[in-house]
């Protein structure tokens, strides 16, 4: 103890005078120039809604304040390590600010184009009534509007990544749209196809050109694919088949060269009143307003049907009745 | 309850918010549309589709919370705010046969932290041949904070938004749109950091119509912003952007958009003018049992004068990978992604690269995303000593001002996204991140999360 002792009167006694000034000088500067970047931090910071920058930057006025004490208390050493802590969080501050601005430019920008994006894919949704599509656009909107939160409380870091999160959702939208359907969309796109083929079929009667049979038998070989396809859970596939299949049924009857035919419109009329005849007991029983609705379009249509078939107009005709067929369709759906 | 006023140019339009409130303020507007569109009876209150109306409740009840970990000056902080909320929400549409068509939506929620209200409505004028000639949108939000919310800004506030959009030259091919808008936002006690806004814009656009491979839009905005308590930043941007999309029958898909912006401020000595450019592409080829991705993003910020807080900078983002599956069952990615932020001699500048792989499926009852990146960001100016206050002096006692960098650091993401469909009438949904950086400098060590559960009742 004693030797230490020895060894520091020692030491201070070979320190210059001058030393001890130029350290006391030094600190002053250190701290003059802390005072000036606080300053300077402080527009910085203010030019920001970001409170965590805010928070470093009164810590470190805080610090400034200590060490400024503490030089006054005449302990440079502590109030040395004081004012290095006050720079390094003047530094925090203004890195804070900088990063903060920098979202804050960003979350602007982004949520402008999510806004714009959203509407669109949200009109492309409900037109295509693809309810999961829909769903998860709402989820997406959620999520921008708590991005919107957080930008509003001055966390644009949060604000951006939850609105990274509402763009991901916008993205899965954007890909079931695209690429997937609804499933019950895509089975009720199969079903039409088969429609239209069955209907194809009857045109071009029992004894169609063998070219045209081809196609045609093709044609629902392509369906039943599709049907395969979608069973094994590959959507965009029975998509693709069923395109095919349409197409194939479409040239089968171009190729015919045939007006459709007065006997196949008459059989679908046929075809017509019997489902008809069985549906009208349901809907009655039912007593829904859409479904009665829905039926008596498809009599109005089924009546216009026999109104084209007098005047000769077979092609009239035979829209009429797939106008019936597809009101019937939709009465029976409404009842189930 | 409480009650708003909001001035609208030319409407005048009273919120009234409050779980109580609700549902007259939805039948109240329901019959102002039932009046408009000249149907003869109100919609049905049945929650089912109804011959010229369709309606959907839905009562929600979850939980929501935020993590955040940073360094402050003298110690790390973790900053958590939860919330729980219990929320109550009807959406109505017209169906799509007559002319008029419309949508209502209205939801009020109860949280822990806040109570929330929201409004919107919209109109759609359409022709005999389906095509929308004008249509008008509007939407209200509420937000009231609890005394003793954890929000550190805790002003209610309202903001509103109203646009009004006219076809005037609709084709077989394509369409012209006009657009016009305003939107506002309101604080009961305004502050310097709740500082109230206008704005005002109109826009016209031109897109393709129907349902062919290729689509392309274009399109050219102007928008003005005020600021009552703060004029030095009022601003006007104008902005060109244009789009192409091109959807193949075999996979193979083009998505490219460009977005340039002119922002010009008020005071430029307070912010700087600056010209924006934003870039995407988004591709998938066919390759195999699969698809090759290819996504593309790039941002432009030049500013007229850099200052301290605003440098000019280039972001580019991208990912380059393979994508295989289907999505109605189960798709899965993976790959590489990279980002770059260009800023000069900014300590900002860096490179970051990641490794991403991720699976979403879209069934009947369960769908769900997963993404998982693991990557590393690379700072290119690991110690930077240059003054970047010009105005004074570097007679520090260090000899220069030491001026802040930023340190490496390895990161990893998930990103979930989960629904499930209990029954006909109960759904669970879930949504969840994390990020947390490891960083070279221990102290720069942060983390960012948030998670979300929600129970969804549909009657």
């Amino acid at each position: 103890m004693l030797s230490v002792a020895m060894l520091l009167s020692l030491a201070i006694s070979f320190f210059p005078g001058g030393v001890l000034a130029q350290d006391a000088e030094d600190l002053q500067n250190y701290l003059d120039r802390t005072e000036e970047l606080l300053l300077w931090a402080r527009d910085l910071v203010g030019e920001t809604e970001n409170m965590r920058a805010r928070r470093v930057l009164k810590e470190a006025g805080d610090l400034h304040e200590r060490s400024l004490r503490l030089t006054a208390e005449g302990r440079p050493l502590l109030a040395r390590g004081v004012a290095r802590r006050a720079r390094s969080a003047v530094w925090l501050a203004v890195k804070s600010a900088r990063e903060a601005l920098n979202f804050e430019e960003r979350v602007r920008i982004r949520a402008e184009r999510f806004r714009d994006l959203h509407g669109q894919l949200l009109d492309r949704a409900r037109d295509s009534q693809n309810e999961r599509a829909v769903e998860l656009l709402g989820k997406a909107e959620s999520q921008a509007q708590r991005a919107r939160e957080h930008y509003l409380q001055g966390d644009p870091r949060l604000a951006f990544e939850q609105l990274n999160n509402a763009e991901q959702l916008l993205r899965s939208a954007r890909r079931l749209l695209d690429e997937g359907g609804s499933p019950d969309r895509l089975d009720q796109d199969l079903e039409r196809t088969r429609m239209l083929m069955e209907q194809t079929r009857e045109m071009l009667g029992d004894n169609p050109e063998p070219s045209c049979g081809q196609l045609l038998a093709e044609a629902f070989q392509a369906l039943e694919r599709a049907r395969e396809n979608l069973a094994q859970g590959q959507p965009v596939r029975a998509r693709q088949m069923a395109d095919m299949a349409r197409k194939l049924a479409r040239q089968a009857a171009e190729q015919s060269g045939l007006e459709p035919g007065i006997e196949s419109v008459r059989r679908q009329i046929e075809r017509f009143d019997n489902r008809s005849a069985l549906l009208e007991e349901r809907i009655r029983e039912a007593e829904s307003r859409p479904a009665t609705k829905a039926y008596q379009r498809a009599l109005e249509h089924r009546q216009r049907t026999s109104e084209s078939l007098d005047q000769g107009e077979s092609a009239a005709a035979l829209r009429q009745i797939r106008a019936a067929h597809q009101m019937l369709d939709q009465a029976e759906k409404l009842i189930r | 309850m409480w009650f708003y006023g909001v001035r609208f140019p030319g409407t005048i339009l009273i919120l009234a918010a409050g779980a109580s409130s609700v549902p007259s303020i939805v039948s109240a507007m329901a019959e102002a549309i039932s009046d408009t569109t000249k149907s003869p009876p109100a919609p049905e209150w049945s929650f089912r589709d109804s011959e010229r109306a369709r309606w959907n409740l839905a009562v929600t009840t979850g939980f929501d919370a935020f993590v955040h970990t940073f360094p402050l000056a003298t110690a790390d902080t973790t900053e958590t705010i939860a919330e729980y909320l219990a929320q109550v929400g009807i959406e109505g549409h017209s169906v799509r046969s007559g002319r008029h068509r419309w949508s209502l939506r209205a939801e009020s929620s109860v949280g822990t932290q806040l109570f929330r209200e929201r409004i919107e409505a919209g109109y759609r004028l359409v022709d005999h041949r389906r095509r929308t000639r004008l249509r008008l949108d509007g939407s209200l939000w509420g937000r009231q904070y609890r005394r003793d919310t954890e929000y550190s800004l805790s002003s209610d506030n309202l903001e509103g938004r109203l646009d009004l959009r006219a076809y005037p030259l609709v084709r077989s091919g394509m369409g012209l749109e006009a657009r016009g808008w305003n939107t506002f936002q309101e604080y009961d006690k305004p502050s310097t950091l709740e500082t109230d806004h206008r704005e005002w814009g109109v826009g016209t656009f031109l897109r393709s119509r129907g349902l062919g491979s290729h689509l392309w839009n274009m399109g050219s905005r102007w928008t003005a912003r005020s600021y009552p308590d703060s004029a030095q930043i009022d601003r006007v941007t104008t902005g060109l952007e244009g789009g192409y999309e091109y959807l193949g029958s075999s996979e193979a898909s083009l998505r490219l958009y460009h977005r340039s912006d002119r922002r010009r401020i008020e005071d430029e000595t307070v912010r700087p003018s600056a010209w924006i450019h934003w870039s995407d592409l988004v591709a998938a080829v066919p390759a195999g049992a699969g698809r090759v991705l290819c996504e593309l993003e790039s941002e432009v910020w030049r500013y007229d004068q850099e200052m301290s807080a605003y440098f000019d900078s280039w972001r580019m983002r991208g990912f380059g990978g393979f994508g295989w599956g289907e999505i109605l069952s189960t798709r899965w990615r993976l790959g590489l992604a990279g980002e770059r932020l260009e800023a000069g001699n900014s300590p900002e500048t860096y490179s970051q690269f990641g490794l991403r792989t991720g699976v979403e499926a879209f069934a009947r009852d369960v769908s769900g995303s997963l993404t998982l990146e693991l990557g590393r960001r690379l700072y290119d100016f690991i110690e930077v000593t240059e003054n970047v206050n010009p105005a004074s002096d570097s007679t520090g006692a260090a000899g220069s001002d030491y001026v802040f960098s930023y340190s490496d650091f390895t990161y990893w993401e998930i990103w979930l996204m989960g629904a499930w469909s209990i029954s006909d009438h109960f759904s669970l949904d879930v949504l969840a991140n994390y990020q947390p950086e490891r960083h070279t400098e221990a102290v720069d060590d942060s983390a960012l999360g948030f998670g979300s559960i929600r129970l969804v009742w549909r009657p």
